[in-house]
């Protein structure tokens, strides 16, 4: 849900900055689910 | 090579669930990873373009999401507090031919508590009835794994019903429509699989005088519900007129004695019925208040990829509607049932623990796996990646495509074991390529919804959860094998309804 909020704020403002660091959060997050 | 690169996260779905068995959310992981990595190095897609699309899918998940939790929760509650029970123990006294038991309670019975909620629980909760009315184990499985695929779509509060909408952006009633015209086939189909599961041809024979009327009717219900646009509640009450007329020509047929007196627990079958009365007063009512002002919904900017896919800006996507979406009225439906069964002094602080409990435990796999599938097919569509597999199957199997639509379908249940998740994955895909054969989109994407209804018979999760049902566990393949003839058959009918809606009439929802 923060990973959202943040992806969605960071696309409404816009500040790219802020929707990187999202999209590397979600790819952490899935990383994180797929090995372990 | 862009056509192998857009079939990598679908090959990756695949392996990691069919061959490697990894469960459904580290799959769904592991494929929205292959989506991004392909959507970034070969698509022309940057983390701007990936946040646009990862924030579409995250905010299409909340809204599937919330009408899962919500039905998880409404059904925990009635569990619980023993009015699935009650409601079970009233329908057996009412029939007493086995042939007919059987019938209605694995063809309809299951479709009304696929109606509400879904997600395995007709095979939970109608497995074990048939069993202990004496049914063979194997038979019960297959047949209530069949009987209520048909209502899979419309099911669980239209679940799935709004995912092909939101997937494929087209319009929701005309979508529903023609998702009613195949729903009629795939009931009649399993509606007569039931019957030959419990007897073979003969009782196929027997079953016409039940199944033919009772899908007439059936189908009647459901259209005109889809007219009323009471999208949640197409299923259950189409279900529901199903089984009273059914019920109804058993009447008119046997005769059978009055029951003097109905079965009550802690509960009367009115308070076990009390939160479905409920869903169906508010379902009908907010419609007529024009409530539709109070919504909830999210704003995207349009996009290009570098090369040259133009996504379209948003302006109000995945519309929660606060008096509409299904989850408020589950959960008020709920509420209302806890505050009887605490008039009635069979509410504790302890059971409604357990319900939470159950209710998270049940959805937690769900929603994770759902968060990342869906956001695949975001990804996939905002990317280019969709538009690029259809147009190559488009072009490889031209006007044969209707025909083998519907075992898309099938087979994204069958890996998913969700039809939610079946028209994620080729919702979209069906669409772009009818757009690319120039045929109805929305035939095309109620075929996909339907066939994915009838392939929840397959699904892995519904297999193991009747296996464990059924005292089955480890027979798995026996049950596979029961059931993947009829599944098969009922989608090689579909697709030949399709050819011809297509190819030879011409039909168009699309206005």
């Amino acid at each position: 849900m923060i990973i959202f909020a943040g992806l969605y704020a960071s696309v409404l403002l816009p500040a790219p900055a802020l929707g990187t660091a999202g999209v590397i959060a979600f790819v952490l997050i899935a990383l994180t689910q797929a090995l372990f | 090579m862009l056509t192998i690169y857009s079939l990598l996260p679908l090959t990756a779905l695949l392996i990691s669930l069919l061959v490697v068995k990894y469960s459904a959310s580290k799959s769904g992981a592991l494929s929205i990873l292959i989506a991004i990595a392909c959507a970034f190095l070969f698509f022309g897609m940057d983390a701007y373009g990936l946040s646009i699309a990862l924030g579409k899918g995250l905010s299409l998940a909340v809204y599937v999401l919330l009408i899962i939790w919500s039905a998880v929760f409404l059904y925990h509650v009635v569990y619980e507090f023993g009015a699935i029970d009650v409601i079970n123990r009233n329908i057996v006294l009412f029939i007493k031919d086995p042939f007919v038991q059987f019938l209605i309670l694995s063809w309809l019975f299951a479709s009304i508590l696929q109606g509400i909620s879904g997600f395995g629980v007709p095979v939970i909760i109608v497995v074990p009835i048939l069993i202990h009315l004496g049914f063979d184990p194997l038979k019960s499985v297959a047949a209530v794994l069949l009987g209520h695929s048909w209502a899979v779509s419309f099911g669980s509060m239209g679940s799935s019903y709004f995912t092909i909408f939101l997937v494929t952006g087209l319009d929701q009633q005309r979508i529903g429509y023609a998702m009613v015209i195949f729903d009629c086939i795939a009931m009649l189909m399993t509606g007569l699989a039931v019957a030959f599961v419990y007897g073979g041809f003969s009782s196929v024979r027997k079953a016409l005088y039940y199944v033919v009327p009772s899908t007439i009717v059936t189908t009647a219900v459901m259209m005109f519900i889809v007219h009323m646009d009471l999208v949640s509640l197409v299923a259950l009450l189409g279900a529901l007129s199903g089984f009273v007329t059914m019920y109804a020509l058993y009447w008119l047929r046997e005769k059978p004695p009055k029951v003097e007196r109905l079965f009550r627990a802690e509960l009367s079958l009115v308070d076990a019925l009390l939160p479905y009365i409920v869903i169906i007063i508010l379902s009908l009512l907010f419609p007529l208040l024009h409530l539709d002002r109070f919504f909830l919904s999210f704003r995207f900017p349009e996009y290009t990829t570098a090369l040259g896919h133009f996504v379209k800006a948003e302006e109000a996507f995945s519309k929660i509607k606060w008096f509409g979406h299904p989850a408020p009225i589950s959960l008020f439906a709920a509420g209302v049932a806890l505050l009887r069964y605490k008039q009635i002094g069979i509410f504790t602080k302890e059971k409604l623990a357990d319900v939470k409990i159950q209710a998270v435990k049940k959805s937690i796999n769900t929603s994770i796996t759902l968060f990342f599938l869906i956001s695949m097919a975001l990804v996939m569509m905002d990317s280019g990646m969709t538009a690029t597999l259809a147009d190559t199957v488009a072009t490889i199997t031209g006007g044969v495509f209707p025909l083998v639509a519907p075992f898309f379908g099938v087979l994204g249940s069958f890996i998913t074991g969700s039809n939610t998740n079946s028209n994620v994955i080729f919702g979209k895909f069906q669409v772009s390529v009818a757009e690319s054969l120039q045929i109805d989109p929305y035939i095309m994407a109620a075929l996909q919804s339907i066939a994915g209804s009838v392939g929840v018979a397959l699904g892995p999760t519904n297999i193991l959860m009747g296996a464990s049902a059924s005292g089955l566990t480890g027979n798995e393949s026996g049950i596979y094998a029961k059931v993947l003839k009829p599944v098969l058959l009922t989608a090689t009918v579909l697709g030949l309804a399709n050819f011809l809606m297509l190819t030879v009439w011409h039909t168009h929802f699309g206005g």
